[in-house]
């Protein structure tokens, strides 16, 4: 190696390093051109991963959602065919009187209230 | 390909039923949950608990688990049929493409990118924790953050015929068994990589009891003493955290190059401070590592630059004087020139040791043949992290990690435990004196900035790692004598010389993974 024997002057030394500076940067230099597709197709690789990670949680997500979706869509249709029995039961306007009577409007007291109603109108 | 996910601890139908839904919802379906029957907490269920599922399967054990859970791992190991093993605690979960994205990586994807062949692959995870602290988002492959924590964790597959020819797990390491297994692995192979997806929610966060920490410390003596080098297994000042020390009979002369022009400041109210002074001073009256000479580079010569010091130091100081316009490559190298140590310590006339161990961690570190630069921790006056090791932002410009935060041990011991680095600071770093020529010392087309982190990327181009050892910590009042500025041609020499390498920097943690 050029620059191995510390004896020597500085000048020599100096110019030494230089050289062994300039094969380090030239064999990096070979270096890039050989890896770099394979480096980045690496990168690329781990990018994609990171993307089906993030799809394949946005997907069980979208079905969480898509069944409460569904969930309450059921739910109105059920909520929506006891009113329509309890005005056949209780003539119109049960449930106006009955949230008033409640006087709040939680669902289940409404319903309550309702049947109270239709229960007091014989 | 098939995975074989064991679960080797006691648990409830209820905790492995959870496991096993987490693994039916993967888009990948070639698994397997390899449990051995002792393992449930109701045996009387057995299979017949999940009849839905045949990848499910049963290992006989003789006796009952107990807290070492090496033989009942090692039992589920070798019933498994997978080519890739994992490991899991029955309540983990598995979250939605965790499984397809580790693999991804192994086998590589449809989508132009290729497979790296690998024999272990590890992904991020999370536990319920506080905020972040339940949030492990990891490095690509460290060696030697491994060597000093178990940051593999889980998801960490490792190829079946690679963990046969490692040993697979071993009784003896309670709460440490994957480690034990990780360091014995990557002692065959550095195939290896990282999935930077949080790939598995753990049910509860990773064991850091006295038990698990005792553990710890033999898996990494286990490491020293594979290696048939001298060397030892200390606790370090974080829950599972280890240092591991490297020893030799004869410790090397470290010369330690001080580039310096004499250059005076205010230091927490004290005025006109000679740094010069200042940092000799610590290495006399406070730094245990007594193998050193010291080279003063540049200004007045040590009878008058430290005359009241020279006493203590005798002829261990020696003096080159440079000429010609400041060029601080230049003064490294000429400081080289005249060293005499087969350990060369780059250090700025501004710095001050704060852990009198400092320099011998530092050696220690330097005495793993595959290091090739060892970085320190340095503080600001104020007390706040100045470096930790230097990373590469988005745009590639080179930073200090962690900079400007708070003195603690950091997430998962970042902060105090050794973590390699694509560069460390010049400011303090320890090179074999034969590397630092070998790769050419300092390249003089860097006058000012950057040289550190170009010949950096030079000895992790010779193939030896940078490694900051977070325990060696010293004061840095820094760019005391010169302005931060960087020119627009350094940055244009990173580009020419290092556009490739700085995207191997390891800490994608911190960026965007293109």
């Amino acid at each position: 190696m050029p620059a191995d024997d510390r004896s020597t002057e500085s000048a020599t030394w100096h110019a030494a390093l230089r050289l062994n500076d300039d094969a380090a940067h030239a064999r990096e230099d070979e270096w890039m051109r050989a890896e770099a597709v394979r480096v980045l197709e690496l990168r690329l690789t781990q990018a994609n991963a990171d993307r089906h990670a993030l799809r394949a949680g946005l997907h069980l997500r979208n079905t969480l959602l898509d069944e409460q979706r569904v969930a309450l869509a059921e739910r109105d249709s059920v909520i929506s065919r006891q009113a329509r029995a309890l005005e056949a039961a209780g003539g119109p306007g049960i449930l106006r009187r009955a949230r008033a009577a409640a006087g709040r409007t939680f669902i289940g007291d409404i319903y309550r209230s309702a049947a109270r109603a239709v229960r007091r109108q014989g | 390909m098939n995975v074989s996910l064991i679960v080797g601890w006691a648990t409830s139908a209820a905790d492995l039923r959870r496991t096993l839904r987490s693994l039916q919802r993967q888009d990948v379906k070639g698994w397997e949950l390899v449990v051995p029957r002792v393992a449930l907490k109701e045996p009387s269920e057995g299979t017949e608990a999940f009849p839905e599922d045949k990848r499910i399967r049963y290992v006989e054990l003789p006796g009952p688990l107990d807290d070492d859970a090496g033989a009942s791992l090692e039992a589920a190991r070798r019933a498994a049929t997978g080519t890739l093993i994992g490991v899991l605690a029955a309540g983990d979960e598995i979250e939605p493409g965790g499984l397809a994205a580790a693999l991804m990586l192994v086998e590589g994807d449809s989508e132009g990118g290729a497979a790296a062949d690998l024999d272990l692959v590890y992904t991020d995870e999370q536990w319920p924790g506080q905020g972040a602290d339940g949030i492990a988002t990891k490095p690509d492959w460290l060696p030697h953050y491994l060597q000093s924590y178990p940051y593999t964790g889980r998801l960490c597959l490792v190829r079946a015929e690679v963990a046969e020819r490692a040993g697979g797990f071993r009784p003896g390491f309670p709460g440490a068994e994957e480690w034990d297994l990780a360091l014995r692995v990557t002692e065959l192979t550095d195939r290896i990589g990282h999935v930077p997806v949080v790939a598995v929610s753990r049910a509860a966060a990773p064991r850091q009891d006295d038990v698990a920490i005792a553990s710890g410390l033999r898996a990494v003596q286990g490491r020293i003493d594979r290696s048939g080098r001298a060397g030892y297994a200390e606790q370090a000042d974080v829950p599972r955290g280890v240092r591991l020390w490297w020893t030799v009979d004869e410790p090397p002369l470290v010369s330690v190059v001080v580039p310096t022009a004499g250059g005076r400041r205010e230091i927490r109210g004290e005025p006109d401070v000679l740094l010069v002074e200042r940092a000799v001073r610590s290495l006399l009256e406070r730094t245990t590592y007594q193998r050193w000479e010291l080279v003063l580079v540049g200004g007045p010569p040590p009878q008058d630059l430290i005359p009241e010091l020279l006493p203590a130091l005798g002829d261990r100081v020696r003096h080159a004087p440079i000429d010609g316009p400041f060029n601080f490559s230049t003064s490294v190298n000429e400081g080289a020139r005249v060293s005499r140590g087969e350990l060369l310590l780059l250090l700025n006339d501004d710095t001050e040791a704060i852990e009198p161990r400092w320099l011998e961690r530092m050696v220690s570190v330097a005495l793993d043949p595959a290091v090739g630069a060892v970085g320190a921790r340095l503080m600001f006056e104020n007390g706040t992290i100045q470096h930790v090791g230097v990373i590469f932002d988005n745009g590639m410009s080179p930073i200090h990690a962690l900079g400007s935060e708070v003195d603690d041990a950091g997430r998962f011991g970042s902060k105090v435990l050794d973590l390699d680095y694509p560069a460390v600071t010049g400011a303090c770093l320890l090179t074999p004196a034969s590397l630092f020529r070998e790769v050419g010392g300092f390249c003089v087309d860097l006058p000012l900035n950057f040289n550190d982190i170009d010949y950096c990327l030079k000895v992790a181009a010779s193939g030896h790692a940078v490694v900051t050892a977070g325990f060696a910590t010293l004061f840095h009042y820094e760019s005391s004598t010169r302005g931060h500025a960087t020119e627009p041609e350094e940055f244009t020499f990173l580009d020419r010389h290092w556009g490739l390498r700085r995207r191997l920097d390891q800490h994608v943690h911190y960026r965007s993974v293109l």
